[in-house]
């Protein structure tokens, strides 16, 4: 199939560095959103947002109009802070807007304080993103300058701050209300829902947490008008997406496609194929945290809807294609080792369930377990699907469940590669076991060819 | 972490909400969360981080139950499962849901949560001092799978210790963070963290410091499990082989309750009362009935090597021991010869602050029939006399309690957690949880209190207390000559007086006046108690006043005339109790005052002294005048504990009992009774005090105290102080294993909400109140004080719990107990001697000095120090006269490059 070219709202010329400056951004039009949204009130604002069908891009994917109309009418001051945490793992989207297009980042900032009624914003930038803040911190100061910023933005007599704050490394500051306790200088730990930030949130006064790339899609709404931004449609999902697509396809990267996209599109199109032709393993749609897809099931829209109808999840878009050199029991240890680092620890199940899953899924993945372990191993994790097991549904934040989930699924979707690994007491993969003898590991190498995936 | 208050919207209205509870009907109001009601209707949910006295935390998730949601658009369609269960602990009820909490998902959820937290537990249940009465160990069985499925290897943590006085054993930690919100909330400091992340998440302090807070051992009781316990107690005793005996504090004036678990008589532990729960009674993990340190790790004084267990005769120059009956003969004979030859005057009888009510009545007894005078007293440590009696006429005017809250306090002077610390705990919960107004006025403000959003402070020097009041007084009444002198004194704006006024003239319904009479021994009360109770008659009726001293008994000393000029009821019912007839004088007047009481063996007036308890003389601030004045009298009889310098001046020496080896009664701040109670009578030949008194008062002639046992003492002690009274002397125990009245147990029957309510304790007509006249008397003026020398600060000083105190100093962890010497410093002041907080200073009092914290705060007044006497061994023996300060930072030592 001929690949079909889109526009490029969000990410156009990238490759020019002269994006980052104020004047370039000017030059390309910038800022005229800004000069229409401050011809409008509030509610005409929150309309046009709620009228262009705009769900958040962070993972959610909540309406993003009918979270702004959850803020308490009259309540002062307000807050708005921007998710720039971008942890989830494959995602790497939020990252080229804030480094290439920061003031398309700051215009739809001021648009959304302007329509929320909040004078504060604050960027909440992932630790490890040290360029991303470099950036924005400049532009900002740069908007500062310009009197875009300050207590009178564009010379409305309206006053709008941005801080830039760095995050230090935790993937649980993504979460939107350990985010807010992460700025307040606290731990970042989940505070317990209700109240929700939107009645009580920063500092216990109402705030909206949005991110990067749904606030940049704001200021395309208002220029380009929502009727464009709905000509882009699948089911409810509207606009153009940044994917972030990762693992063993030809040509990985960011891509910015309409939702109607499919997945067998986007790897064989898009993405030129799986590497040195290899055989396509399983997809993992929506970053780290979605259910498992397999070869057999790639027909489904890359919208919020399309990819729920094959069983998982959109999320933050973070499409990641494991060929058949992938041992997905190594997989599944190599995700839940991640949650078992990032979780915050706050609440028992994802605290000792996260942990406790990582330390089965060795034992299978090197040598040791039993077939009862993986019993006890589907119990902890549930199938896959929500509020299955004894973490999902549970836990104090979602992470609780974005751990449990994937592991649920490979499960699920390999269940004989788990059950292979056990009898063999070691990785086929890999053709190693490793087994403790006096108080050490030993790693023994072993002639075996897998059964299953071989392809040559 | 982040402040996790309980969010407004969830505090309980008054709205009635219906819905269904296991299938039952139940009605709760509005706010109300699913435990709370659940807990109300005797359904138990379990739960580890909810406590009814902390902040939900929600982490712990034991409390997972079903709910059905109704369709908010069709209410007679059936309640449809919710897709995930809900916290009961943070879940609040709404009109028709309904909730399971034994449903097959509620009970999944048990346990898994409960097999979670067991994952990496030690589960060395037989090597664990917790063992017993652990809420993991019954959960487990109640609620737990009963196998393991963990193959793999458990967590282990390092066991580095902070505290001297609580034990970290983190591999025992299920996270609650309960320790954590109770140092925050409660304890008002910030001590304690959650480190490091995920499953290593740990529980620490800062810096590896101390939990250094006098409330900090309750955090023993409500960790739910073995990570953190007593460090005196672990490991001496396994608890269910432990006698209890519920009894009350003996330093607490709040009139703490509490636990004393021995074995073979010997004190292991003190705890707060045992309550009644799950089948037997324990320190419910929920305990809110918190004591302070000292009373948890400090009640074993009378253990000490020291005491002296037999009676002693002085013969020649020497004490020695001889028989009960031996020493009453002595005792008798002597005060018999001192009274001939002296006259009766030259006798005066001295009580111990902590004496019981039984003990102070007996006293009070004795020298008004037996030698016939008014000299009884047990109020030695005050400035002078007028302050002794200024704190007798706050008595007369106490009227109010904390029971049902307020709805604004004014705290005059004080250093609340320091001296009354479980009061002061109530006070400030109360205020902190439900952002009453806390105004503080005088020359020493409590820091505990800066937790309180309400709060208001106005500083003052300490000779312009009471006019301070008396103008705040005029300005209520509506003068407001006075505001500019007032804004004056408190270095503020007059509007901010004028605010002031308008926030006292607004408050509606109950209020509280709470004035510390503890500050530099009383030296200001004599003008500060009239200011105050003037005061309160211009607030209104609505105020209520409660004077605060730190002496356990103050109150019911007072009650039962143990004070010269007072009798403990009418001279009519007491003349008829005394069997005295009608044409004898009762005496009371002239009596002699504990305070001058050293002058007055120096001038020979007094030549005999019967003592009960060596502690009151310990409590006068020049001990060797005491010491050399106590070598004078002719007859020195005293009932102790202890060998100490003052018991080896005795002429007849009673082993007394000590506060595990007697029984009683005594009255809280609030006016409550409380049984301090016996373990097991006496040891060796030591005899309770009444049993003394009355073997001499016999043998000295007396037909009037014909008792046999304290509840006689108590029977005839009550009749008069407390004519309506209706309980009986053993209705004042708290239920207990050997003693189960369940009608007496309020707490444990049911669960209270977070604004505490001692008065579930009160018994009816055992309330000590006097006078509900406004007073109207005058106030007399203070002398102004002498200025400070340059670089001087005038200091002032209030005694604390943790200092220098005759019972504490034998106490067996005495060391680790004594809080270490610092001083509060105004923020200006520390400016300009270039002080930080937290960081060390050298206080010069005279020609003492010591090294000290400063602790920069609003507390004192700019000008003045604040100094807590009896810390770091610092005698403060000008007592009366204005002292004078100096405070340098101190020179850093070279000893650290050495
Ligand atoms: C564990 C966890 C991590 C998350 N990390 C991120 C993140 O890094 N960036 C982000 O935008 N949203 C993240 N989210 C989603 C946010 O909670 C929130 O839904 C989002 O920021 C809302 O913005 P949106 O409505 O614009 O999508 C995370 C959620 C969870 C549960
Ligand atoms: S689910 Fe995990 S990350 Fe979220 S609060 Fe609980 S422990 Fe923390
Ligand atoms: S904490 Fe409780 S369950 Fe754990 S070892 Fe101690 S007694 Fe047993
Ligand atoms: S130490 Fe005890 S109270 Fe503190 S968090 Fe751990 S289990 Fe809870
Ligand atoms: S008691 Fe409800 S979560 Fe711990």
């Amino acid at each position: 199939m001929p690949v079909v070219e889109y526009e490029k709202a969000l990410l156009p010329n990238i490759a020019s560095n002269e994006t980052e400056w104020l004047k370039a951004y000017e030059a390309g039009g910038g800022y005229a959103a800004l000069k229409r949204a401050l011809g409008m009130t509030p509610e005409e604002l929150v309309n046009i947002v709620k009228d262009s069908g705009l769900r958040g891009r962070g993972g959610a994917g909540f309406p993003t109009g009918m979270k702004w109309s959850f803020l308490p009418k009259g309540a002062k001051p307000r807050y708005l802070a921007v998710n720039a945490d971008e942890s989830e793992p494959g995602t790497c989207k939020d990252r080229p807007i804030m480094e290439k297009r920061p003031h398309l980042l700051i215009e739809g900032i001021v648009c959304s304080l302007l329509a929320i009624e909040s004078e504060w914003a604050a960027i909440y930038i992932r630790g490890e993103y040290y360029n991303a803040a470099k950036v924005m911190q400049k532009a900002v100061d740069e908007a500062y300058a310009a009197g875009i910023l300050g207590d009178n933005a564009m010379g409305s007599g309206k006053k709008a701050h941005i801080v830039v704050h760095r995050g230090a490394g935790a993937y649980i500051c993504g979460e939107e209300t350990s985010l807010l306790t992460s700025l307040e200088g606290y731990r970042g730990y989940p505070k317990l829902k209700p109240p929700f930030p939107a009645i009580s949130g920063l500092y216990g006064k109402p705030t909206i947490i949005n991110n990067v790339e749904t606030l940049a899609c704001v200021p395309l709404i208002l220029t380009r008008g929502v009727e464009w931004f709905k000509s882009y449609v699948h089911e409810k999902s509207t606009g153009l997406r940044l994917y972030s697509v990762s693992g063993h396809v030809k040509r990985p990267g960011v891509y910015e496609l309409p939702m109607t996209v499919t997945m067998k599109e986007m790897i064989y199109d898009y993405c030129g194929g799986i590497r040195n032709d290899h055989d396509l393993k399983f997809v993992i749609p929506g970053g780290s945290s979605s259910q498992w897809i397999l070869p057999n099931n790639l027909d489904f829209a890359l919208s919020v809807e399309g990819v729920a109808s094959a069983g998982s999840m959109l999320g933050s878009a973070a499409i990641m294609v494991f060929d058949h050199t992938v041992c997905p029991v190594w997989a599944a240890v190599n995700t839940s080792a991640f949650y078992r680092h990032e979780s915050c620890g706050q609440c028992t199940p994802c605290r000792e369930g996260t942990a406790w899953m990582h330390k089965i899924l060795m034992r299978i993945e090197n040598g040791g377990a039993t077939m009862k372990d993986l019993e006890t191993l589907i119990n902890v994790a549930g199938d896959g699907r929500p509020n299955t097991g004894m973490i999902s549904g549970k836990s104090i934040c979602a992470l609780g469940d974005a751990a449990a989930w994937p592991v649920g699924s490979a499960l699920k979707t390999f269940r004989h590669e788990f059950e292979e690994h056990i009898k063999l007491g070691y990785c086929p993969y890999k053709n190693k076991r490793y087994w403790m003898a006096n108080g050490k590991f030993v790693n023994e190498t072993f002639e075996h060819k897998p059964t299953w995936g071989a392809h040559h | 972490m982040a402040d996790q208050t309980v969010h407004p919207s969830l505090k309980p209205g008054t709205e009635d909400i219906r819905f269904f509870l296991n299938d039952r009907e139940v009605v709760g109001k509005k706010g109300e969360t699913i435990i709370t009601v659940a807990a109300r209707e005797g359904v138990y949910i379990p739960h580890y981080c909810w406590h009814p006295s902390l902040s939900v935390a929600g982490n712990c998730r034991l409390c997972l139950v079903e709910v059905h949601l109704p369709d908010p658009r069709n209410p007679d369609a059936p309640a449809k499962p919710a897709p995930k269960p809900v916290i009961g602990c943070q879940t609040p009820i709404s009109n028709g849901l309904r909730v399971y909490t034994e449903s097959k998902v509620a009970q999944e959820c048990q346990q898994g949560m409960m097999e979670f937290l067991l994952v990496n537990h030690p589960l060395d249940c037989p090597i664990c001092d917790r063992g017993g009465e652990c809420q993991l160990q019954r959960y487990s069985m109640e609620y737990g799978a009963g196998h393991t499925r963990m193959a793999d290897e458990k967590r282990k943590f390092h066991k580095p210790q902070a505290d001297p006085l609580i034990d970290i054993e983190r591999n025992r930690c299920i996270m609650c963070t309960r320790c954590v919100r109770f140092n925050d909330e409660v304890g008002g400091e910030h001590v304690m963290g959650v480190f490091d992340r995920g499953e290593g998440n740990y529980i620490g302090t800062f810096g590896q410091g101390p939990v250094s807070n006098i409330l900090s051992g309750n955090i023993i009781d409500i960790c739910p499990v073995g990570c953190l316990t007593s460090r005196p107690f672990r490991f001496k005793a396994r608890v269910w082989e432990l006698a209890q005996t519920q009894s009350t504090s003996i330093w607490d004036a709040s009139g703490a309750k509490v636990t004393h678990w021995t074995r073979n008589r010997k004190l292991m532990r003190t705890t707060p009362p045992s309550r009644k729960a799950h089948d037997r009674y324990t320190v419910n993990e929920d305990t809110e009935e918190f004591i302070d340190n000292i009373t948890r790790f400090g009640s074993d004084f009378g253990l000490h090597a020291d005491r002296w267990d037999e009676s002693r005769i002085r013969i020649g120059g020497t004490l020695i021991p001889g028989a009960f009956v031996e020493a009453v003969r002595q005792a008798a004979g002597s005060l018999a010869k001192t009274k001939v030859n002296h006259g009766a005057d030259s006798i005066a009888v001295l009580v111990s602050p902590r004496a019981t009510m039984e003990e102070g009545f007996l006293a009070a007894k004795f020298a008004r029939t037996v030698i016939g005078n008014d000299n009884v007293d047990w109020r030695m440590s005050f400035a002078t006399a007028a302050s002794a009696d200024a704190a007798s006429l706050a008595f007369q005017h106490a009227d109010g309690d904390l029971n049902d809250g307020f709805s604004a306090v004014v705290l005059v002077n004080g250093d609340y957690l320091h001296q009354v610390p479980t009061f002061a705990m109530r006070v400030k919960e109360y205020a902190r949880l439900n952002n009453k107004p806390v105004i503080m006025i005088g020359h020493h403000h409590d820091a505990y209190f800066s937790k309180c959003a309400g709060r208001r402070q106005y500083g003052c020097r300490p000779a312009e207390t009471s006019r301070a009041l008396e103008l705040l007084s005029l300005a209520i009444k509506g003068d407001a000559a006075g505001n500019g002198e007032l804004a004056k004194i408190f270095s503020v704006a007059e509007s901010e007086v004028a605010s002031l006024v308008d926030l006292l003239k607004g408050v509606a319904g109950k209020a509280l006046l709470i004035q510390s009479l503890e500050d530099m021994n009383g030296a200001y009360l004599p003008s500060e108690v009239p200011a105050a109770l003037t005061l309160k008659a211009a607030l209104g009726a609505t105020w209520k006043y409660i004077p605060v001293l730190r002496d356990r008994n103050a109150f019911g000393l007072y009650a039962v005339g143990a004070q010269p000029g007072r009798l403990p009821g009418s001279e009519e019912a007491v003349r008829k109790a005394w069997k005295i007839n009608e044409k004898a004088q009762i005496p009371t007047a002239g009596g002699q005052h504990a305070r001058d009481l050293v002058a007055a063996i120096e001038e020979g007036r007094i030549k005999g002294l019967l003592a009960l308890g060596a502690d009151v003389l310990y409590s006068y601030p020049d001990q060797d005048r005491l010491l050399a004045a106590l070598e004078k009298l002719e007859t020195f009889v005293v009932s102790d504990l202890f060998n100490s310098e003052i018991t080896r001046r005795a002429t007849v020496f009673f082993a007394a009992a000590s506060n595990l080896e007697r029984d009683g009664v005594m009255a809280d701040l609030e006016g409550n009774l409380a049984r301090l109670k016996d373990v097991d009578g006496p040891t060796g030949g030591a005899r309770p005090d009444w049993e003394t008194l009355t073997g001499i008062a016999t043998m000295m002639g007396s037909t009037a105290f014909a008792y046999e046992s304290v509840e006689d003492v108590f029977n005839e002690m009550i009749r008069l102080v407390a004519p309506g009274f209706r309980g009986s002397f053993t209705g004042l125990e708290l239920a207990g294993p050997a003693n189960d009245h369940s009608v007496q147990d309020p707490g444990g029957a049911r669960r209270r909400t977070p604004a505490y309510n001692p008065g579930d304790y009160r018994v009816d007509g055992a309330h000590l109140r006097w006078s509900s006249e406004p007073f109207a008397g005058a106030i007399p003026a203070v002398a102004a004080e002498a200025p400070a020398a340059a670089g001087q600060f005038l200091l002032t000083w209030g005694e604390h719990v943790q200092g220098d105190d005759y019972h504490l100093n034998h106490a067996s962890i005495a060391h680790l107990l004594k809080a270490k010497p610092y001083v509060e410093v105004h923020p200006a002041d520390a400016a300009t001697l270039a002080l930080e907080d937290g960081k060390r200073a050298v206080l010069t009092v005279g020609t003492e000095s010591i090294e000290v914290t400063a602790r920069v705060r609003k507390g004192p007044a700019q000008g003045t120090l604040y100094f807590p006497a009896g810390l770091g061994g610092l005698k403060l023996t000008g007592l009366g006269e204005s002292l004078t300060a100096g405070l340098q930072p101190a020179l850093e030592t070279e000893l650290a490059s050495v």
